[in-house]
């Protein structure tokens, strides 16, 4: 069946697949309602009264992160880039080991209800309220692209409505998260984690078995690579080619790429962000909030398997083996031109004049958000394709319910009953969590519907995220580990850093960009040889710019007295006694071993 | 403090169905091209069956502890 301009299928469902999906939904609203009984106080509700067990917190820690976004645009990436993509996941690896060592007791032990709650309990007021507010303004933005973005994919590829798909997965999380707080999207996030192995696995399988094994997509990859400009091995090879940024297709060298990705941007997301961190601090333990972080971190490093591998096989992927349309359809070839390496992804069509989108190359662009997408449809029959679409319902679905959760503790703690009415009841704020919970779907859902009207609200939104992310790092470890550091410090240094990000942003430009969205609205003084160079270099400006305005403020303004920052400094706050019996629960130990196994994983495709 | 459901039993019981019903589809209505392409047998027969033992392995798992958490007299 021939489908929208620029797809050269549609799938349409079978019963069976229907069948899936309606078990899965039965099943999501199933477990939400069986957890209203247990969620009586704020504390349960918000919290989870701090009584999850660390293997669901754990898996929790990344299901939350793991929305629309990171399964459809890893794909991208990975078909885009080849296994540097894998450096978004092995190098979260160590700020997951620095959450879990140094910076959970200060977020568990301080009994910060929230991470903006923890920097008004070590610096002050305006420095919550700053974090706070951004940070409530862009969960609700990243909630309302998800459903955007997975509105958009189902239109596209099984012709559902996009007003129909969007209601319908607003609509069972809403149910889910109303009912059972934290504790219905953290157990959720487990359940659609093990759907999203599942459904993503047999794809990774399919594609390698299509293309032979490993070797083979290597050897395909070489083509690619060699038809781009790069050595061969460089779509495979995640650490080789890092000496020079013309030498890679990420177009990174190794300085920017382990400071800006590795560094600030991998901490200051893992580090701060509150929507990971509530999982974490969720658990039912100091020892057991210490290791959530610690035992995510090994799926989290082989999850490229999951959701980047496919998108480099999409890219070499021959549309003519055995597929769901080989039996009564051709591959149209969509007016590629000659010498293009497309795989099973589709050209970009210009939505206006129904023509290919070409580059400055005159190469047609490939539209990379479709690589996984158009990898299920490819390799799977009726049933997959049901367990497969369910598994990205699945991921959209738990990305949304993490936005939601810590839109609704941000804004009931931090804004409401910080700032509107601090003498209520237990029970007014349980309410008040409920209220912001409808509430945040329904400014989830005005999002997506601000993002279907606004072409390039996707970039914009991306790019003030990493602003504003980007220099929060800096004023977490200064807070905790400098005792020096005052409040006044924090919030200036913060505006700084985020100023500066944006200063940077304007001045340069990556190769082939327009000046706009993508930069150089303030004059083109720096090219970078691509649009994530200049992400991680505007990264690394906001995080120094940050670093050294908190510190130079914090020189000359009055710091706390000592006995106020006990247990929210370092230095000031006596390390737990307690010492867990069997070295597998030791923080210190699961450190050194998922260190190990990471180091020991880049060796392997160095 | 009061423990929640545990999560095992749910997600045991969802992939047991979506398993069985998996398997039963390439069993008995499909011999897809793309499972006898890479598979000797139905990929629809393989996976379910894995995701059923998967869905067997949570219960028994979620049951057991159960079971150790009612006989404990401190609960």
């Amino acid at each position: 069946m021939q489908g929208e301009i620029g797809l050269p299928h549609s799938a349409r469902l079978a019963v069976v697949d229907y069948a899936v999906m309606l078990i899965y939904f039965a099943f999501v609203l199933a477990v939400g309602y069986a957890l209203k009984r247990y969620t009586k106080t704020s504390t349960d509700f918000f919290l989870s009264g701090r009584r999850i067990p660390v293997w669901i917190t754990a898996l929790a820690f990344i299901s939350a992160n793991l929305g629309a976004q990171e399964v459809i645009g890893m794909g991208a990436s990975g078909a885009k880039y080849g296994i540097a993509t894998c450096h978004f996941y092995w190098m979260a690896v160590p700020a997951m080991v620095f959450l879990g060592i140094f910076m959970m007791p200060f977020y568990y032990g301080s009994r910060a209800r929230s991470v903006p709650e923890y920097l008004k309990l070590r610096f002050d007021e305006k420095t919550r309220a700053l974090n706070a507010i951004s940070f409530a303004i862009m969960t609700i933005f990243s909630s309302g692209v998800s459903m955007y973005a997975m509105g958009k994919l189902f239109k596209l590829l099984l012709g559902w409505n996009f007003d129909f798909s969007m209601f319908m997965a607003a609509g069972v999380v809403l149910c889910y998260t109303f009912v059972g707080g934290l504790s219905g999207a953290i157990y959720n996030e487990v359940l659609q984690f093990f759907l999203i192995v599942f459904g993503f696995a047999p794809l990774a399988l399919l594609g390698l078995l299509n293309l032979g094994g490993w070797s083979g997509l290597k050897q395909k990859l070489a083509v690619v690579s060699v038809q781009n400009g790069f050595a061969p091995t460089a779509y495979t090879q995640a650490w080789a080619f890092m000496g020079h940024s013309s030498q890679n297709p990420i177009g990174v060298e190794w300085f920017g790429l382990s400071m800006g990705l590795g560094f600030v941007l991998a901490f200051g997301y893992w580090c701060t962000d509150f929507l990971v961190v509530q999982r974490a601090m969720a658990a039912n333990s100091m020892s057991a909030a210490r290791r959530t972080p610690l035992i995510a971190a090994v799926p989290k490093m082989f999850f490229p398997i999951l959701v980047v591998l496919p998108g480099m096989i999409a890219l070499v992927a021959s549309p003519t083996a055995p597929s769901r349309f080989s039996q009564t359809h051709t591959v149209q070839d969509q007016q590629v031109l000659p010498g293009t390496v497309r795989g099973i992804i589709p050209v970009k069509v210009d939505a206006a004049t129904g023509k290919p989108l070409l580059n400055s190359r005159g190469v047609a662009v490939l539209d990379y958000d479709l690589a996984t997408p158009m990898m299920v449809l490819h390799y799977f029959p009726s049933g997959m394709l049901g367990l497969g679409m369910t598994a990205l319902l699945a991921s959209f679905m738990s990305g949304m319910a993490g936005n939601v959760t810590a839109f609704n503790t941000v804004w009931t703690y931090d804004v409401y009953q910080s700032y509107i009415y601090r003498s209520g009841s237990d029970a007014h704020y349980l309410w008040m969590g409920r209220a912001a919970t409808v509430g945040g779907v329904v400014l989830s859902v005005v999002a997506a519907y601000v993002a279907a009207s606004f072409n390039n609200i996707m970039d914009v939104l991306q790019l003030v995220f990493a602003f504003v992310n980007a220099p929060l790092f800096a004023t977490f470890a200064l807070g905790m580990f400098w005792r020096r550091a005052t409040g006044h410090g924090a919030f200036v240094g913060l505006v700084s850093g985020t100023a500066s990000a944006a200063i940077h942003h304007g001045l340069s430009l990556s190769k082939g960009s327009m000046v706009g969205i993508k930069g150089g609205f303030l004059g083109d003084f720096i090219t970078y040889p691509s649009e994530l160079a200049q992400t991680f270099w505007t990264a690394i400006v906001a995080f120094t710019t940050c670093l050294v305005v908190t510190t130079a403020i914090s020189l000359v303004t009055r710091p706390r007295p000592a006995a106020e920052l006990r247990g929210l400094v370092y230095s000031l706050t006596p390390r737990a006694g307690i010492r867990e019996p069997e070295w597998y629960r030791r923080p210190e130990v699961l450190a050194v071993i998922v260190l190990v196994m990471v180091i020991a994983l880049q060796s392997v495709f160095f | 403090m009061t423990r929640g459901p545990d999560i095992r039993l749910p997600i045991g019981a969802m992939f047991m169905m979506i398993g069985l019903l998996l398997a039963l589809y390439g069993a008995i209505y499909e011999r897809s091209v793309i499972g006898m392409a890479y598979f000797t047998t139905h990929l629809e027969l393989c996976w379910g069956g894995a995701m059923l033992t998967f869905g067997g392995l949570m219960l028994v798992l979620g049951l057991h502890s159960r079971k150790t958490s009612s006989a404990d007299p401190r609960n």
